[in-house]
């Protein structure tokens, strides 16, 4: 009777050390040797655990971690008034390591770094599931360590680390931990806030970038750190894992100093000279989202003021960005000859939106239909200046079109 | 009443009655209703009323009784019988009841599930509005593949009527079965429609993703109960068992309201004698589909192929034109290829009485509602006698009477149905084989139910005891995807198992099905998949294959990137492949030795070459040409059956008295030739060296000479030997049997794929007339096409007499002179055709019985 693993081979599944028995553990190092930490009693078992404290003097890169103002613009981005008013130490920073990044049941965090405030020092704990047998003690002393907080601050975790969570904590039997938390993703806001001055948004390249980091040769690449658990789980040896570690670690403190450093860019826009124009037009859209006009105008304006002499100078499609929501801001508050002062600048960067915008503005507000048709032939110009795609040129040039005839209906009517 | 005089015509008319092969009356029946049961929820009774029900059938009460008793059931009743109220009542009655329970049902097309859900809605209508603010309404959800991402959040927390079908239930809902733990918790039944179609390799697997389904309901603490629906069915006990794990109680007593059917099985006439070729089956449909459109009698037809419908939709479409009041908008084609807004219209104007014809394939022969024709005409055997039942089951409206025609194409199956029409309208013959512990299948869900959730030590999966499970385990920890610890064996891989496992195939190694464009070959759609294997054969280059009833043309098949380009394309013909193919037997697992054969199953290891391929014209089966091609040898390790002819036996037909010794022509050149041979070879024997002694030695033509399009190719001199006459005799009844074994096997191949409800792809036949395996003895090896095997090898050995009666039967009432496509298969090549030597086979294997 041939046995199970021949019978497989013959079908044609890849058989891998079929022969070879299952190696011990080996004396190979063990986690302890390889990272400073201990193991913990819970009572689920014991669980390793690193911990290091960092001090209000601290700095990741060019950032401290203390954020020393209150979240009120963060706040309202989320959508939660609660978070302007809690003390730095309800924040706590999450960050996983996990076995694969298609989510599902079967896919484990191994490493959770967690990090908090207390009394001025930043708290990093990063717990460690040496077996997927001690899981119940990981999820227990997560908990544990989140339950002062009220927040949860992720990079990209809305998506990937608190569903993966949620569905460890109901594989063990236990309640969702993250229900009544505020959340922050990190990611989102990055997204939003260097939209146009980073091409990517990973954390490694913003801890470049913003932060001015630079991570030692003990980092190890993302995508490879499922494979290092896999071969500590085979082989028992724990050295490879010390980057990972490391990697986690890096992780969690930059997020920290990654939301101290967008406070400091909502404190400090647009009165610091050192913030790019980029950056602080992102901002300004952001208020204008939120629905702060003031502080909007009061930036754009500045950028207006201050960017031709910046050591980096908006390109000209931002520059007409920011004429235009100026321009349409003031028109929304009734100021048209504000309006107008804005669109005309724009216009004379052959902007054929801002020429339709005076256009639009002169027939139907101001009255002055012999101006609104010379700022419909001004965008048909602006159009054939203008580098714009062929179908957006064909589409304008067909509604300038429809405009004019309008337009000169309405003369004859005169 | 026009029906009843169309009949009347068609018994009288000469030239259609005489192709009647079978007339089979079922006497209308007045249907067994009960009250409502006395403790069904008032609700739904006024339910029931609103939507004009007012009594349950006999199988619906009891289908309501059984479940109530926490029993697994499946109702096996026939169409049009009110099944869906078997599962929906019990569903619904619970459901009012406890307000936190649940239902999941599953179907094998989105078309049933979307129908489903538009009756489920509407009894649930009264219901809901009841309820009012009381209770949110109870909303049957589709969720599958279609539902939008949006959508699913919020049919995971509120629905509690899921409709979906098995492999959604396999890659979206499994996997992620936190997301639907209150669902789950609260799982009280599982509905699986049409059951019958998740049979074979498919059926294996579906089996395994209930397995997995069960396993974590448990593990929310719920044990559902099973409601099951199918077309009749050889075992439906059996095989109810092994698709749910447990036992199954079958309701199969129809208490239906039924008008009287009338089942027609009609043959169009030979018009050819020689080659046994009959008038086209298409032509005929017309014929008596016109008979029918003329009297307005509403008719369903139904055909095998995607190309065959259009073909007889034109047809109709020209004979409309000139016949009276049947507009050309008033006949439709319906296939799957069509959008659903259309599909769904055709089914409105059939089932409101606006199409007088539809010509359809069977993507409408499941469920969706199409109110009840009058008469179906099915053109060629739709693949299984529960197809047959489903489509013929189609007509008929309440109490009045229905008709329904099969119209025999040329393929053997066909042919057989014709003279043995008891296979249709007797008990089932048909059994649904599935093997949920076939180890390829298997191992694959394992992975998945591990991703799923981490096994324990002590336990099992289905039916597998958990020390065999354990193995299983192990072997999946040297495979690197499973952790072993403390008591526990947890999923540690970075992969989604799930999504790389379709529940179609058997293998792994999975060819891609590419559909080109004609114009320029850009890429228009992927089509399917096969195996890697069954590619070579399927798919090889310059092959037809024919994919939910289209045709497509092979393009190019590449191998290493494991894709086929297929293009869409309209001929008449299909191709064959030509293969070489050599058997090892790994073992043996049962063989009987008996007076004339030895017969047994077991495991073997089949090595096939497709080194070529012919072109069959689909409806003559004349052979149109030939192709050669060069692909790599395939390995497969699978279970087969055989049947070896003992040494006693081929002395027998040694002794040339069984068959007629044939005065064939051999041509007016014959007599020179045969002269210049005996000269050539010098006047001797050229096997035993014998000289010739006063009598002429005989002259063999080594290719027989019925192989070849005329006298001159076949009398050419290397065709020719001298031989004495005793090595003659040796060697004509080695041609003998190499020809009767050829088409023993060719009928058998045939007709076992009836037996067994597969596909006839799923079975391939190889023999061997001086086989190694079988020390030089004729063998015929019938084997499955799935790694592994299913279960058909085994079946057929134990069904073994029935098959050989049946077999010897088709072949001794079929009208050819010599063999043809219909019996033994086509004549002419490597000495096939032999009719007369497979009679001889068989009569001389019974005789001894």
């Amino acid at each position: 009777m041939s046995n199970l693993s021949d019978k497989l081979k013959a079908l044609g599944v890849k058989v891998g050390v079929s022969d070879i028995p299952k190696p011990q553990k080996l004396s190979g190092n063990s986690i302890r040797d390889v990272v400073d930490g201990t193991y913990r009693d819970t009572p689920h078992g014991r669980i390793f655990i690193v911990e290091r404290f960092y001090d209000s003097g601290y700095h990741q890169g060019n950032s401290s971690l203390v954020i020393p103002t209150p979240l009120t613009t963060v706040s309202e981005w989320v959508k939660d008034a609660r978070l302007a008013h809690l003390p730095l130490e309800s924040l706590g920073f999450i960050d996983t390591e996990t076995t694969g990044l298609s989510g599902g049941t079967g896919t484990y965090a191994f490493l959770i770094g967690a990090g908090r405030f207390e009394e001025g020092q930043f708290h990093l704990v990063q717990f460690f599931m040496a077996d997927p047998s001690e899981e119940p003690a990981l999820l227990y002393t997560l908990e544990e360590f989140l339950a002062p907080c009220q927040v949860t601050v992720t990079f990209n975790g809305k998506s990937f680390d608190l569903p993966l969570l949620r569905i460890r904590f109901a594989m063990n039997g236990l309640e969702d931990p993250f229900i009544e938390y505020i959340h922050i993703d990190l990611l989102h806001m990055a997204r939003r806030i260097w939209r146009d001055s980073l091409p990517s948004k990973s954390l490694g390249n913003l801890e470049a970038k913003i932060l001015a980091t630079q991570r030692t040769e003990d980092d190890v690449p993302g995508w490879l750190i499922p494979q290092l658990y896999f071969n500590y789980l085979h082989d028992g040896d724990a050295a490879p894992l010390k980057n990972v570690f490391y990697h986690n670690s890096m992780d969690v403190v930059s997020m920290a100093a990654l939301l101290n450093h967008i406070t400091w860019l909502f404190k400090e826009i647009p009165d610091n000279p050192q913030i790019l124009p980029d950056v602080q037009l992102a901002v300004a859209r952001l208020y204008c989202d939120l629905g702060h006009y003031d502080t909007a105008v009061r930036i754009f304006q500045h950028i207006l003021k201050t960017d031709p002499s910046s050591p980096n100078p908006l390109p000209c499609q931002l520059r007409l960005d920011v004429l235009n929501r100026l321009a349409r801001i003031y028109k929304e508050a009734g100021d048209f000859d504000n309006a107008q002062v804005f669109w005309i600048e724009a216009a004379f960067l052959n902007d054929p939106n801002a020429c339709i915008e005076l256009a639009k503005l002169n027939e139907h507000f101001l009255k002055k239909i012999p101006e609104a048709i010379q700022w419909t032939l001004a965008a048909d110009l602006a159009v054939d200046r203008g580098n714009i795609r062929n179908e957006e040129k064909m589409k304008l040039k067909s509604e300038l079109i429809h405009r004019l005839n309008r337009l000169e209906r309405k003369m004859q009517a005169i | 009443m026009t029906l009843q005089r169309l009949l009347e015509h068609w018994r009288n008319e000469p030239s259609i009655n005489s192709n009647i092969m079978t007339w089979h009356e079922t006497p209308a029946r007045s249907g067994q209703l009960t009250q409502f049961p006395s403790n069904l929820n008032p609700r739904l009774i006024r339910a029931l009323q609103a939507i004009g029900i007012t009594q349950f059938y006999s199988h619906q009460a009891r289908a309501w009784e059984l479940s109530q008793l926490g029993k697994n059931i499946i109702v096996v009743t026939g169409t049009a019988s009110g099944k869906s109220l078997c599962y929906n009542i019990p569903v619904i009655h619970h459901l009012i009841n406890d307000t936190s329970a649940g239902a999941l049902y599953l179907f094998p097309t989105k078309a049933l599930g979307q129908d489903q859900q538009k009756s489920l809605t509407s009894l649930l209508l009264t219901i809901n509005s009841e309820l009012g603010h009381k209770q949110s309404p109870l909303a049957p959800a589709i969720y599958d593949g279609d539902t939008p991402q949006n959508h699913r959040a919020q049919i995971r927390a509120k629905a509690r009527i899921i409709l979906s079908n098995p492999d959604m239930l396999h890659t979206g809902i499994l996997p992620h079965h936190t997301l639907w733990s209150d669902f789950l918790k609260n799982l009280k039944f599982i509905v699986i429609d049409e059951v019958h179609t998740y049979r074979g390799v498919f059926g294996s697997h579906v089996a395994n993703v209930i397995r997995r389904l069960v396993r974590i309901a448990h593990f929310y603490g719920s044990h559902p109960t099973f409601i099951l629906t199918s077309a009749t069915i050889a075992n439906p006990s059996t095989f109810a068992h092994k698709l749910v794990g447990d036992e199954v109680i079958v309701i199969d007593e129809d208490g239906s309201i039924r008008g009287s059917q009338n089942l027609i099985i009609y043959n169009p006439p030979v018009i050819n004698k020689e080659l046994g070729l009959r008038k086209s089956p298409f032509q005929e449909c017309i014929r008596l589909t016109d008979d029918l459109l003329v009297r307005n009698i509403q008719t369903l037809i139904f055909s095998r192929s995607r190309p065959s419908v259009e073909i007889l939709l034109s047809y109709l479409r020209d004979r409309s034109s000139t016949s009276d009041g049947i507009m050309v908008e008033q006949i439709r084609g319906y296939r799957s290829g069509y959008l659903p807004w259309q599909r769904r219209e055709i089914e409105k104007g059939l089932k409101d009485g606006t199409l007088r014809a539809v010509v359809a394939t069977n993507a409408l022969e499941l469920g969706i509602d199409i109110g009840g024709i009058d008469a179906v005409i099915m053109v060629g055997f739709p693949g299984s006698i529960a197809a047959t039942r489903q489509q013929a089951g189609r007509s008929g409206r309440g109490a009045l009477p229905s008709l329904a025609v099969l119209v025999a194409t040329a393929d053997p199956v066909d042919q057989f149905l014709a003279s043995h029409p008891d296979f249709l309208v007797g008990h089932s013959v048909e059994s649904a084989l599935i093997d949920p512990n076939n180890l390829l299948i298997l191992l694959s869900h394992l992975r998945c139910a591990a991703f799923e959730l981490p096994f324990r030590k002590n336990e099992g999966f289905g039916n597998v005891d958990p020390d065999s499970l354990a193995e299983l385990m192990q072997f999946l920890v040297v495979q690197g995807d499973l952790h072993s610890s403390g008591d526990k064996f947890f999923w540690m891989a970075d992969q989604y198992p799930a999504q790389q496992l379709s529940l179609r195939s058997s293998s792994t190694n999975s060819i891609i099905l590419q559909a080109i464009s004609e114009q320029d070959e850009t890429p228009t759609a992927v089509i399917g998949q096969v195996d890697y294997e069954s590619a070579l054969w399927m798919v090889h280059p310059e092959a037809i294959y024919l994919h939910e009833a289209e045709a497509f043309y092979v393009k190019s098949l590449d191998l290493e990137k494991r894709v086929a380009y297929l293009q869409t394309v309209s001929v008449d013909y299909y191709t064959q492949p030509r293969r070489e193919t050599n058997v090892e037997i790994l073992q043996k697992t049962i063989e009987q030795e008996e007076l004339s054969l030895i017969r047994g199953y077991g495991e073997i290891k089949v090595i096939t070459q497709v080194i070529g391929y012919k072109k069959v014209h689909w409806s003559t089966h004349e052979i149109l040409g030939y192709g050669d091609l060069q692909l790599p040898p395939i390995d497969l390790d699978t279970c087969g059956y055989w049947i070896v002819l003992k040494e006693s036996l081929v002395s027998k037909l040694r002794q040339a008295g069984l068959w007629r010794n044939d005065s064939i022509d051999y041509g007016p050149d014959w007599l020179a030739q045969r002269a210049s041979t005996r000269a050539r070879d010098g006047y001797r024997c050229q096997v035993c060296g014998l000289p010739e002694n006063g009598r002429e030695h005989d002259v063999h033509h080594k290719i027989p000479f019925r192989s070849f399009i005329n006298y001159q190719q076949a009398n050419i001199l290397s065709n020719l030997i001298t031989l004495c006459h005793p090595c003659h005799q040796k060697a004509e009844t080695n041609v003998r049997i190499r020809s009767g074994l050829a088409g023993l096997a060719y009928v058998l191949g045939n007709i076992a794929s009836l037996f067994l409800m597969c596909d006839i792809h799923d079975l391939s036949v190889y023999t061997e007339p001086q086989s190694d395996l079988f020390s030089g003895l004729p063998t015929i090896i019938i084997y499955e096409g799935i790694p592994a095997g299913i279960g058909f090898s085994q079946h057929l050995f134990s069904i073994h007499s029935d098959l050989m009666q049946y077999a010897y039967k088709l072949v001794l009432h079929c009208e050819c002179a010599d063999g043809c496509p219909s019996c033994v298969g086509p004549g002419g090549e490597n000495g096939l055709g032999g009719k007369n030597e497979t009679l001889a086979l068989f009569e001389a294997l019974f005789s001894n019985e």
